[in-house]
Protein backbone atom coordinates (compact mmCIF):
# COMPACT_ATOMS: atom_id res chain seq x y z
CA UNK A 1 0.00 0.00 0.00
CA UNK A 2 2.89 2.36 0.75
CA UNK A 3 4.26 1.65 -2.72
CA UNK A 4 0.87 2.41 -4.24
CA UNK A 5 0.61 5.70 -2.35
CA UNK A 6 4.19 6.65 -3.26
CA UNK A 7 3.43 5.78 -6.88
CA UNK A 8 0.42 8.13 -6.75
CA UNK A 9 2.46 11.00 -5.30
CA UNK A 10 5.33 10.60 -7.75
CA UNK A 11 3.12 10.34 -10.85
CA UNK A 12 1.26 13.54 -10.05
CA UNK A 13 2.77 16.44 -12.02
CA UNK A 14 1.58 18.90 -9.35
CA UNK A 15 3.90 17.23 -6.83
CA UNK A 16 6.97 18.08 -8.89
CA UNK A 17 5.78 21.55 -9.81
CA UNK A 18 5.20 22.35 -6.13
CA UNK A 19 8.53 20.92 -5.00
CA UNK A 20 10.42 22.64 -7.82
CA UNK A 21 8.95 26.05 -7.06
CA UNK A 22 9.41 25.61 -3.33
CA UNK A 23 13.10 24.75 -3.65
CA UNK A 24 13.72 27.51 -6.17
CA UNK A 25 12.00 30.15 -4.07
CA UNK A 26 13.76 28.91 -0.98
CA UNK A 27 17.21 29.29 -2.55
CA UNK A 28 16.32 32.71 -3.91
CA UNK A 29 14.98 33.92 -0.57
CA UNK A 30 18.03 32.61 1.26
CA UNK A 31 20.25 34.76 -0.95
CA UNK A 32 18.01 37.78 -0.45
CA UNK A 33 17.69 37.41 3.30
CA UNK A 34 21.06 35.72 3.73
CA UNK A 35 19.99 34.16 7.00
CA UNK A 36 19.59 30.40 6.72
CA UNK A 37 16.60 29.68 8.92
CA UNK A 38 14.31 32.48 7.92
CA UNK A 39 13.79 31.61 4.25
CA UNK A 40 11.95 28.54 5.52
CA UNK A 41 9.48 30.90 7.18
CA UNK A 42 8.21 31.61 3.67
CA UNK A 43 9.02 28.47 1.72
CA UNK A 44 7.10 26.35 4.24
CA UNK A 45 4.01 27.50 2.34
CA UNK A 46 5.11 25.25 -0.54
CA UNK A 47 5.22 22.28 1.80
CA UNK A 48 1.72 23.02 3.06
CA UNK A 49 0.58 22.86 -0.58
CA UNK A 50 2.46 19.58 -1.07
CA UNK A 51 0.75 18.03 1.96
CA UNK A 52 -2.71 19.26 1.00
CA UNK A 53 -2.24 18.01 -2.58
CA UNK A 54 -1.33 14.55 -1.34
CA UNK A 55 -4.71 14.04 0.32
CA UNK A 56 -6.98 16.35 -1.70
CA UNK A 57 -5.89 15.02 -5.11
CA UNK A 58 -7.88 11.89 -4.21
CA UNK A 59 -11.02 13.92 -4.75
CA UNK A 60 -10.25 14.84 -8.37
CA UNK A 61 -11.89 12.71 -11.06
CA UNK A 62 -13.46 10.43 -8.48
CA UNK A 63 -10.12 8.78 -7.75
CA UNK A 64 -11.18 8.28 -4.11
CA UNK A 65 -13.67 5.64 -5.26
CA UNK A 66 -10.87 3.71 -6.95
CA UNK A 67 -8.62 4.12 -3.92
CA UNK A 68 -11.22 2.83 -1.48
CA UNK A 69 -12.35 -0.08 -3.64
CA UNK A 70 -8.77 -1.32 -4.11
CA UNK A 71 -7.61 -0.46 -0.57
CA UNK A 72 -10.81 -0.69 1.50
CA UNK A 73 -9.05 -0.70 4.88
CA UNK A 74 -9.16 3.04 5.21
CA UNK A 75 -6.94 3.54 8.25
CA UNK A 76 -4.22 1.43 6.60
CA UNK A 77 -4.64 3.29 3.33
CA UNK A 78 -4.39 6.80 4.79
CA UNK A 79 -1.51 5.77 7.06
CA UNK A 80 0.29 4.43 3.98
CA UNK A 81 -0.25 7.81 2.36
CA UNK A 82 1.21 9.62 5.39
CA UNK A 83 4.29 7.37 5.27
CA UNK A 84 4.73 7.87 1.51
CA UNK A 85 4.45 11.62 2.03
CA UNK A 86 7.12 11.60 4.74
CA UNK A 87 9.39 9.54 2.46
CA UNK A 88 9.05 12.23 -0.20
CA UNK A 89 9.17 15.23 2.15
CA UNK A 90 12.18 14.43 4.32
CA UNK A 91 14.70 14.49 1.44
CA UNK A 92 13.15 17.71 0.08
CA UNK A 93 13.13 19.27 3.56
CA UNK A 94 16.77 18.28 4.01
CA UNK A 95 17.63 20.01 0.76
CA UNK A 96 15.83 23.13 1.94
CA UNK A 97 17.51 23.04 5.34
CA UNK A 98 20.96 22.35 3.90
CA UNK A 99 20.70 24.89 1.08
CA UNK A 100 19.84 27.52 3.67
CA UNK A 101 22.76 26.55 5.85
CA UNK A 102 25.30 26.22 3.06
CA UNK A 103 24.33 29.51 1.46
CA UNK A 104 24.38 31.30 4.80
CA UNK A 105 27.82 29.90 5.56
CA UNK A 106 29.08 30.90 2.14
CA UNK A 107 27.65 34.40 2.29
CA UNK A 108 28.20 35.25 5.94
CA UNK A 109 31.02 32.89 6.77
CA UNK A 110 29.15 31.77 9.89
CA UNK A 111 28.70 28.19 11.04
CA UNK A 112 25.33 26.58 11.41
CA UNK A 113 25.06 23.63 13.71
CA UNK A 114 23.76 20.28 12.40
CA UNK A 115 21.05 20.60 15.03
CA UNK A 116 19.56 23.50 13.11
CA UNK A 117 19.40 21.41 9.95
CA UNK A 118 17.59 18.66 11.86
CA UNK A 119 15.18 21.13 13.41
CA UNK A 120 14.30 22.76 10.09
CA UNK A 121 13.82 19.33 8.48
CA UNK A 122 11.55 18.18 11.30
CA UNK A 123 9.59 21.43 11.23
CA UNK A 124 9.04 21.33 7.46
CA UNK A 125 7.97 17.66 7.61
CA UNK A 126 5.47 18.43 10.38
CA UNK A 127 4.05 21.35 8.41
CA UNK A 128 3.64 19.09 5.34
CA UNK A 129 1.82 16.46 7.37
CA UNK A 130 -0.41 19.12 8.93
CA UNK A 131 -1.34 20.18 5.39
CA UNK A 132 -2.14 16.54 4.56
CA UNK A 133 -4.28 16.01 7.67
CA UNK A 134 -6.30 19.20 7.16
CA UNK A 135 -6.57 18.28 3.45
CA UNK A 136 -8.00 14.88 4.34
CA UNK A 137 -10.55 16.58 6.59
CA UNK A 138 -11.76 19.35 4.27
CA UNK A 139 -11.14 17.47 0.96
CA UNK A 140 -10.43 20.69 -0.93
CA UNK A 141 -6.87 21.79 -1.75
CA UNK A 142 -7.42 25.56 -1.69
CA UNK A 143 -9.44 25.48 1.53
CA UNK A 144 -6.87 23.27 3.26
CA UNK A 145 -3.96 25.45 2.13
CA UNK A 146 -5.78 28.62 3.23
CA UNK A 147 -6.53 27.17 6.66
CA UNK A 148 -3.00 25.94 7.39
CA UNK A 149 -1.23 28.97 5.92
CA UNK A 150 -3.66 31.23 7.76
CA UNK A 151 -2.71 29.46 10.94
CA UNK A 152 1.05 29.54 10.31
CA UNK A 153 1.30 33.09 8.97
CA UNK A 154 -1.52 34.95 10.73
CA UNK A 155 -2.49 33.14 13.91
CA UNK A 156 0.86 31.94 15.22
CA UNK A 157 2.50 35.40 15.42
CA UNK A 158 -0.43 36.48 17.62
CA UNK A 159 -0.29 33.54 19.97
CA UNK A 160 3.41 33.15 20.72
CA UNK A 161 4.18 31.54 24.09
CA UNK A 162 0.86 29.65 24.05
CA UNK A 163 0.17 26.05 23.08
CA UNK A 164 -0.89 27.31 19.64
CA UNK A 165 2.51 28.76 18.74
CA UNK A 166 3.63 27.23 15.46
CA UNK A 167 7.10 26.13 16.49
CA UNK A 168 8.50 22.65 16.13
CA UNK A 169 7.49 21.70 19.69
CA UNK A 170 3.81 22.68 19.47
CA UNK A 171 3.58 21.24 15.95
CA UNK A 172 4.98 17.97 17.28
CA UNK A 173 1.80 17.85 19.33
CA UNK A 174 -0.80 19.32 16.96
CA UNK A 175 0.27 17.54 13.78
CA UNK A 176 -0.14 13.99 15.18
CA UNK A 177 -3.42 15.09 16.76
CA UNK A 178 -4.76 16.23 13.38
CA UNK A 179 -3.36 13.16 11.62
CA UNK A 180 -5.30 11.03 14.11
CA UNK A 181 -8.53 13.00 13.74
CA UNK A 182 -8.23 12.74 9.95
CA UNK A 183 -7.80 8.94 10.18
CA UNK A 184 -10.85 8.69 12.43
CA UNK A 185 -13.06 10.83 10.19
CA UNK A 186 -11.78 9.13 7.01
CA UNK A 187 -12.72 5.75 8.48
CA UNK A 188 -16.24 6.73 9.45
CA UNK A 189 -17.59 8.95 6.73
CA UNK A 190 -19.22 8.07 3.43
CA UNK A 191 -16.68 8.52 0.66
CA UNK B 1 -8.73 -20.73 -10.87
CA UNK B 2 -10.86 -18.60 -8.63
CA UNK B 3 -13.19 -21.42 -7.58
CA UNK B 4 -10.34 -23.46 -6.16
CA UNK B 5 -9.73 -20.92 -3.41
CA UNK B 6 -11.88 -22.49 -0.78
CA UNK B 7 -14.95 -20.65 0.70
CA UNK B 8 -17.14 -23.31 -0.95
CA UNK B 9 -20.54 -22.38 -2.23
CA UNK B 10 -20.30 -18.68 -1.41
CA UNK B 11 -17.53 -18.10 -3.90
CA UNK B 12 -18.48 -15.35 -6.30
CA UNK B 13 -21.87 -14.82 -4.69
CA UNK B 14 -23.07 -11.32 -3.82
CA UNK B 15 -25.64 -11.34 -1.02
CA UNK B 16 -27.40 -8.14 -0.06
CA UNK B 17 -29.91 -8.27 2.77
CA UNK B 18 -32.15 -5.74 4.48
CA UNK B 19 -30.18 -2.59 3.62
CA UNK B 20 -31.52 0.59 5.15
CA UNK B 21 -29.82 3.89 4.37
CA UNK B 22 -30.93 7.29 5.60
CA UNK B 23 -29.46 10.63 4.69
CA UNK B 24 -30.78 13.25 7.03
CA UNK B 25 -34.49 12.50 7.31
CA UNK B 26 -34.93 10.88 3.90
CA UNK B 27 -34.78 7.13 3.68
CA UNK B 28 -32.91 6.24 0.50
CA UNK B 29 -33.00 2.47 0.93
CA UNK B 30 -35.78 0.67 2.80
CA UNK B 31 -34.72 -2.94 3.24
CA UNK B 32 -33.02 -3.70 -0.07
CA UNK B 33 -32.04 -7.35 -0.54
CA UNK B 34 -31.12 -9.64 -3.45
CA UNK B 35 -28.43 -12.03 -4.68
CA UNK B 36 -26.17 -12.05 -7.71
CA UNK B 37 -24.81 -15.45 -8.71
CA UNK B 38 -21.73 -16.74 -10.54
CA UNK B 39 -22.16 -17.52 -14.22
CA UNK B 40 -24.96 -14.97 -14.56
CA UNK B 41 -25.33 -11.33 -15.50
CA UNK B 42 -27.62 -9.69 -12.95
CA UNK B 43 -29.24 -6.44 -14.04
CA UNK B 44 -30.06 -4.06 -11.20
CA UNK B 45 -32.65 -1.82 -12.76
CA UNK B 46 -34.54 1.22 -11.65
CA UNK B 47 -35.27 4.84 -12.49
CA UNK B 48 -32.77 7.57 -11.56
CA UNK B 49 -32.70 8.19 -7.83
CA UNK B 50 -34.24 4.80 -6.98
CA UNK B 51 -31.22 3.77 -4.89
CA UNK B 52 -29.12 1.75 -7.35
CA UNK B 53 -25.87 3.66 -6.82
CA UNK B 54 -26.41 3.87 -3.05
CA UNK B 55 -26.81 0.09 -2.88
CA UNK B 56 -23.68 -0.54 -4.95
CA UNK B 57 -21.68 2.01 -2.93
CA UNK B 58 -22.63 0.22 0.28
CA UNK B 59 -21.74 -3.14 -1.31
CA UNK B 60 -18.30 -1.74 -2.19
CA UNK B 61 -17.68 -0.30 1.27
CA UNK B 62 -17.81 3.33 0.09
CA UNK B 63 -20.91 4.22 2.11
CA UNK B 64 -22.33 2.75 5.30
CA UNK B 65 -25.83 1.43 5.78
CA UNK B 66 -27.72 2.02 9.00
CA UNK B 67 -29.04 -1.54 8.85
CA UNK B 68 -28.51 -4.69 6.81
CA UNK B 69 -25.60 -6.48 5.23
CA UNK B 70 -23.92 -6.55 1.84
CA UNK B 71 -21.53 -9.47 1.40
CA UNK B 72 -19.19 -10.78 -1.28
CA UNK B 73 -18.10 -14.40 -0.83
CA UNK B 74 -19.90 -14.27 2.51
CA UNK B 75 -17.88 -11.37 3.96
CA UNK B 76 -18.26 -7.57 3.91
CA UNK B 77 -16.19 -5.91 1.17
CA UNK B 78 -13.87 -4.19 3.66
CA UNK B 79 -12.93 -7.59 5.12
CA UNK B 80 -11.90 -9.16 1.80
CA UNK B 81 -8.35 -10.47 2.02
CA UNK B 82 -7.50 -9.46 -1.54
CA UNK B 83 -10.09 -7.00 -2.89
CA UNK B 84 -8.44 -6.31 -6.26
CA UNK B 85 -8.32 -10.03 -7.14
CA UNK B 86 -11.85 -10.60 -5.83
CA UNK B 87 -14.06 -7.73 -7.03
CA UNK B 88 -13.66 -5.31 -9.91
CA UNK B 89 -15.72 -2.14 -9.54
CA UNK B 90 -16.71 0.31 -12.26
CA UNK B 91 -18.40 3.39 -10.85
CA UNK B 92 -19.26 6.62 -12.65
CA UNK B 93 -16.52 8.53 -14.46
CA UNK B 94 -12.98 7.27 -14.93
CA UNK B 95 -12.07 7.00 -11.24
CA UNK B 96 -8.70 8.48 -12.15
CA UNK B 97 -6.99 11.82 -11.48
CA UNK B 98 -7.04 13.84 -14.68
CA UNK B 99 -3.40 14.88 -14.65
CA UNK B 100 -2.09 11.31 -14.44
CA UNK B 101 -1.68 9.17 -17.54
CA UNK B 102 -3.91 6.13 -17.90
CA UNK B 103 -0.88 3.89 -17.46
CA UNK B 104 0.26 5.72 -14.30
CA UNK B 105 -3.23 5.28 -12.86
CA UNK B 106 -3.18 1.54 -13.54
CA UNK B 107 0.35 1.34 -12.13
CA UNK B 108 -0.58 2.52 -8.65
CA UNK B 109 -3.60 0.23 -8.58
CA UNK B 110 -1.40 -2.72 -9.63
CA UNK B 111 1.09 -1.81 -6.90
CA UNK B 112 -1.64 -1.65 -4.26
CA UNK B 113 -2.32 -5.35 -4.85
CA UNK B 114 1.20 -6.47 -5.75
CA UNK B 115 0.11 -7.33 -9.30
CA UNK B 116 2.75 -7.68 -12.02
CA UNK B 117 3.03 -4.44 -14.02
CA UNK B 118 2.73 -6.51 -17.21
CA UNK B 119 -1.02 -6.67 -16.45
CA UNK B 120 -1.27 -2.95 -17.31
CA UNK B 121 -0.66 -3.40 -21.03
CA UNK B 122 -2.85 -6.50 -21.04
CA UNK B 123 -5.90 -4.68 -19.66
CA UNK B 124 -5.28 -1.58 -21.80
CA UNK B 125 -5.28 -3.88 -24.84
CA UNK B 126 -8.40 -5.68 -23.60
CA UNK B 127 -10.50 -2.50 -23.35
CA UNK B 128 -9.12 -0.95 -26.54
CA UNK B 129 -6.97 1.75 -24.94
CA UNK B 130 -3.59 0.36 -26.02
CA UNK B 131 -2.71 3.59 -27.87
CA UNK B 132 -3.98 5.95 -25.16
CA UNK B 133 -2.07 4.61 -22.15
CA UNK B 134 0.46 7.44 -22.19
CA UNK B 135 -2.16 10.17 -22.55
CA UNK B 136 -3.32 12.13 -19.55
CA UNK B 137 -6.77 11.11 -18.32
CA UNK B 138 -7.89 14.75 -18.60
CA UNK B 139 -7.57 14.42 -22.38
CA UNK B 140 -9.68 11.26 -22.59
CA UNK B 141 -13.19 11.35 -24.03
CA UNK B 142 -16.05 10.26 -21.78
CA UNK B 143 -16.05 6.81 -23.37
CA UNK B 144 -12.28 6.42 -22.96
CA UNK B 145 -12.60 7.32 -19.28
CA UNK B 146 -15.21 4.58 -18.91
CA UNK B 147 -12.89 2.11 -20.64
CA UNK B 148 -10.09 3.07 -18.26
CA UNK B 149 -12.41 2.41 -15.31
CA UNK B 150 -13.15 -1.03 -16.77
CA UNK B 151 -9.43 -1.68 -17.32
CA UNK B 152 -8.83 -0.80 -13.65
CA UNK B 153 -11.54 -3.23 -12.55
CA UNK B 154 -10.00 -6.02 -14.66
CA UNK B 155 -6.40 -5.62 -13.42
CA UNK B 156 -6.76 -8.38 -10.83
CA UNK B 157 -8.88 -10.60 -13.16
CA UNK B 158 -11.54 -10.82 -10.43
CA UNK B 159 -14.33 -13.42 -10.32
CA UNK B 160 -16.85 -10.67 -9.49
CA UNK B 161 -17.57 -7.51 -11.46
CA UNK B 162 -19.79 -4.71 -10.13
CA UNK B 163 -20.67 -1.97 -12.61
CA UNK B 164 -22.74 1.15 -12.00
CA UNK B 165 -24.38 2.34 -15.22
CA UNK B 166 -21.64 0.86 -17.44
CA UNK B 167 -23.33 1.97 -20.66
CA UNK B 168 -23.45 5.68 -19.74
CA UNK B 169 -21.32 7.82 -22.00
CA UNK B 170 -20.56 5.04 -24.48
CA UNK B 171 -21.08 5.21 -28.23
CA UNK B 172 -22.96 2.33 -29.94
CA UNK B 173 -19.70 0.49 -30.54
CA UNK B 174 -18.77 0.85 -26.88
CA UNK B 175 -22.19 -0.41 -25.78
CA UNK B 176 -21.83 -3.45 -28.03
CA UNK B 177 -18.34 -4.08 -26.68
CA UNK B 178 -19.51 -3.96 -23.04
CA UNK B 179 -22.48 -6.25 -23.71
CA UNK B 180 -20.37 -8.88 -25.44
CA UNK B 181 -17.66 -8.58 -22.87
CA UNK B 182 -19.99 -8.98 -19.88
CA UNK B 183 -21.70 -11.99 -21.48
CA UNK B 184 -18.29 -13.63 -21.93
CA UNK B 185 -17.38 -12.95 -18.30
CA UNK B 186 -20.58 -14.61 -17.08
CA UNK B 187 -20.21 -17.54 -19.46
CA UNK B 188 -16.75 -18.22 -18.05
CA UNK B 189 -18.37 -18.65 -14.62
CA UNK B 190 -17.89 -15.18 -13.18
CA UNK B 191 -20.43 -12.99 -11.42
CA UNK B 192 -21.54 -9.78 -13.13
CA UNK B 193 -23.77 -7.26 -11.34
CA UNK B 194 -24.62 -4.11 -13.23
CA UNK B 195 -27.03 -1.29 -12.62
CA UNK B 196 -28.85 0.61 -15.33
CA UNK B 197 -31.84 2.76 -16.05
CA UNK B 198 -31.80 1.72 -19.71
CA UNK B 199 -34.13 -1.28 -20.04
CA UNK B 200 -34.05 -1.68 -23.80
CA UNK B 201 -30.26 -1.77 -23.91
CA UNK B 202 -30.06 -4.56 -21.38
CA UNK B 203 -32.77 -7.06 -22.21
CA UNK B 204 -30.37 -9.08 -24.39
CA UNK B 205 -27.52 -8.99 -21.90
CA UNK B 206 -28.95 -9.97 -18.51
CA UNK B 207 -29.94 -13.37 -17.13
CA UNK B 208 -31.45 -12.18 -13.87
CA UNK B 209 -33.25 -8.94 -13.12
CA UNK B 210 -33.71 -7.02 -9.88
CA UNK B 211 -35.97 -3.96 -10.09
CA UNK B 212 -35.68 -1.20 -7.50
CA UNK B 213 -38.01 1.76 -7.10
CA UNK B 214 -37.92 4.39 -4.36
CA UNK B 215 -35.53 2.38 -2.23
CA UNK B 216 -37.50 -0.89 -2.38
CA UNK B 217 -37.10 -4.01 -4.48
CA UNK B 218 -40.30 -4.35 -6.50
CA UNK B 219 -39.42 -7.42 -8.57
CA UNK B 220 -36.67 -9.98 -8.93
CA UNK B 221 -36.13 -13.18 -10.83
CA UNK B 222 -34.93 -14.43 -14.19
CA UNK B 223 -35.46 -12.20 -17.19
CA UNK B 224 -38.44 -14.36 -18.25
CA UNK B 225 -39.99 -14.26 -14.78
CA UNK B 226 -39.75 -10.51 -14.44
CA UNK B 227 -40.91 -9.82 -17.98
CA UNK B 228 -43.87 -12.15 -17.34
CA UNK B 229 -46.88 -11.49 -19.54
CA UNK B 230 -45.53 -8.15 -20.73
CA UNK B 231 -44.26 -7.75 -24.25
CA UNK B 232 -40.81 -6.65 -23.16
CA UNK B 233 -38.69 -6.00 -20.10
CA UNK B 234 -39.22 -2.30 -20.71
CA UNK B 235 -43.00 -2.64 -20.51
CA UNK B 236 -42.77 -4.81 -17.43
CA UNK B 237 -40.54 -2.17 -15.88
CA UNK B 238 -42.97 0.68 -16.46
CA UNK B 239 -45.80 -1.43 -15.07
CA UNK B 240 -43.72 -2.07 -11.93
CA UNK B 241 -42.34 1.35 -11.08
CA UNK B 242 -44.45 4.20 -9.88
CA UNK B 243 -44.19 7.63 -11.44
Amino acid sequence: MIRAELSKLLSLPATWVTLGWTLAVNVLLTFVIAVGGSAVAYSQAGFVVLGALATCSEYTGGQIRTTLTVMPRRVHQLTAKYIALVALTVPAALVVALSGTVITMAVLGSWAVPWEVAEVTAYVTLVTLLGAAVGALVRHTLAAVALVIGYLFVVTPLVQDTVFAGDVVTLAFWTPAFLGIALFVHRLRDA
Amino acid sequence: MWFSRGLGSLNGVITIDGLVKRRGKTEILSGVGFQALPGRVTGFLGPNGAGKSSTLRILLGLDRAQQGTALVNGVPFVSLADPVRTVGAVLDGSGAHRSRTGRAHLRWVARSAGLPLSRIDEVLELVGLADAGSKRVGRYSLGMGRRLALATALLGDPPVLVLDEPLNGLDPEGIRFIRTFLRERAESGRTVLLSSHLMGELAETVDDVVVIDRGRIVAQGTLAEVTGAHRSLEEAFFALVSR
